[in-house]
């Protein structure tokens, strides 16, 4: 239980009446965050304090002023080697006879020029570290979100979808899966094989219409987890979709009935751009434990089409080929977004 | 001892890497916080999203972390800034009740009264509600400061500095809360 401060309001500058009415209002309001939010809260701190203590104790705060001393420092190397270069160059054009100085350079001037001029056309130490960046993947180069346990899991282990295909192509290696903190699991990698195998399903089943430039466009559920009592479920829904910010993000999830109706929906306030794939909490979910249901993400540009889940609480939900034509009416019933925060 | 450490201690130890340091002040703060984003959203999934939002980014945040003031006024400074970022994407827009504080009417009366207490548990727990209700009836901002004291603890200064206003404007912002909860209460 959240710890409050009962002497807060007693403080010089409280006002007429406050004592009471802090006195009502703190035995009535006893809200408290999910226990899910807090395990995903709880475990993004550890993993963030981890991928900080994987870096080093050059890592974090002290990074940029020792990068920038690097620098500073292979620069003052380089004007040092060029000067003392140079006053090498003009004392030996000073002392050869200007009939030599025509003559094809000997191996040792060319490699004196190469040890001059290689520093100068290289990028600077800085320079190289952000250009190594820039051809990891963008979902390699976040740290990678650690996968909840407590869902039906799946490990991202392909490159997201959104990311630029020339961005791609640049790396050579590790692939995505090696340079993630945490290498997915035997078991894992039959589980994201299994999705593989769903979104190729629908993705036939939907006849690609979806799909631009090879790239999904659908938001794929990916995991599902229930808890709660009969009649009031709270849904765990894991989501992998290929947001670029406001104008192309996942906006909704949502329980839909076998028959098409809409059970609940959890609309989505902002993009995860930055954090793919993604979980969010929802409910309560008027089911029982035995009613079999669909678990589908909404697209704001693809609208429905990626992987569903279908299951019941008491059995557990498995990925489903969903085309994007089922109950597509849903798509205009409340509750919808009231924008996008970014 | 964790649990006695002071918030600015935790935050400074979760910054030097003690995760253990984290889930103390996360502990300490999660209800809190949570309602007040509750009430200021009045949907439980905008507000459980608003939340998870706001220790994202302190979380992101903690390698620039530095003790220049209450811990409190900094998480709820995060808080505030993502919820007004939150109304201002909305198709309404910001309230309007952050700009518009003086020409309410106060009802001075009503304070200086005492409020009857409940004699039984369930006469509580209607009042209780009845107070619920009319905190969700208030104008967002004074709903906030209302908050802001109650469930944080900020003095009038923290509030106003967390909010963006002067003091008395907080202060201001605060008796028409408490004014209007009671005259609520006593109709």
């Amino acid at each position: 239980m959240a710890t409050r401060k009962p002497t807060d309001t007693q403080q010089v500058d409280s006002l007429p009446g406050e004592a009471e009415m802090a006195r009502v209002y703190r035995a009535t309001a006893q809200d408290a965050p999910p226990a899910s939010l807090d395990a995903r809260i709880l475990t993004e701190a550890q993993r963030a304090v981890a991928t900080s203590k994987a870096r080093g104790p050059f890592g974090g705060h002290w990074a940029i002023p020792l990068s920038t001393a690097a620098v500073v420092i292979l620069s003052l190397g380089v004007v040092l080697l060029m000067t003392k270069q140079g006053a090498l160059n003009h004392r030996a054009e000073r002392e050869v006879p200007n009939e030599y100085t025509a003559a094809p350079a000997s191996p040792d001037s060319v490699s004196a020029e190469r040890a001059v001029t290689a520093p100068a056309v290289s990028p600077p130490l800085a320079d190289t570290a952000r250009s190594d960046e820039r051809m990891v993947p963008a979902k390699a180069k976040r740290t990678a979100p650690e996968p909840d346990s407590r869902l039906v899991g799946l490990v991202e282990s392909k490159p997201a979808a959104s990311a630029p295909a020339e961005v791609m192509k640049k790396v050579d290696a590790p692939p995505v899966a090696a340079t993630l903190a945490v290498a997915p699991k035997l078991s894992e990698r039959t589980a994201e094989e299994r999705v593989t195998t769903t979104r190729d399903a629908v993705r036939t089943k939907n006849n690609l219409a979806k799909e631009v430039g090879g790239m999904n466009m659908q938001a794929d559920v990916i995991a599902v987890q229930t808890s709660g009592q009969p009649g009031a479920y709270q849904f765990n829904v894991g989501i992998r979709s290929p947001d670029k910010g406001c104008a192309q993000y996942a906006d909704w999830w949502e329980v839909v009935s076998t028959d098409g109706k809409l059970l609940y929906r959890r609309v989505l306030l902002h993009s995860h751009v930055d954090e793919q794939p993604f979980t969010r909490t929802g409910g309560p979910v008027p089911i029982q434990a035995d009613t079999l249901v669909l678990v589908r993400a909404h697209m704001n540009t693809g609208g429905y089409g990626g992987v569903a889940f279908k299951g019941s609480v008491k059995t557990g939900f498995k990925q489903d080929v969903l085309g994007a034509e089922f109950a597509a009416g849903l798509a205009k019933q409340a509750p919808l977004p009231d924008g996008c925060d970014f | 001892m964790d649990n006695a450490a002071p918030d600015e201690e935790l935050m400074n130890r979760y910054r030097d890497g003690d995760a253990r340091a984290f889930e103390v002040l996360y502990t300490r703060h999660k209800g809190p916080l949570y309602r007040y984003l509750l009430r200021q959203c009045g949907a439980a999934a905008q507000a459980e999203e608003l939340f998870q939002d706001v220790w994202m980014k302190l979380i992101r945040a903690r390698e620039r972390y530095e003790a220049r003031a209450k811990f409190t006024t900094y998480l709820y400074h995060l808080a505030h800034n993502r919820l007004i970022d939150h109304y201002r994407r909305a198709r309404a827009g910001v309230p309007i009740s952050y700009d518009d504080d003086s020409d309410d009417p106060l009802i001075e009366q009503v304070a200086d009264s005492e409020l009857r207490e409940p004699d039984n548990e369930l006469d509580r727990r209607r009042l209780g509600q009845r107070l619920l209700a009319h905190i969700a009836a208030l104008p967002e901002a004074q709903r906030e400061a209302f908050l802001l004291r109650e469930e944080s603890g900020l003095s009038l200064e923290q509030i106003a500095d967390v909010t963006g206003v002067n003091a008395e404007t907080a202060k201001s912002r605060l008796r028409y809360a408490l004014t209007k909860l009671r005259q609520g209460l006593k109709d």
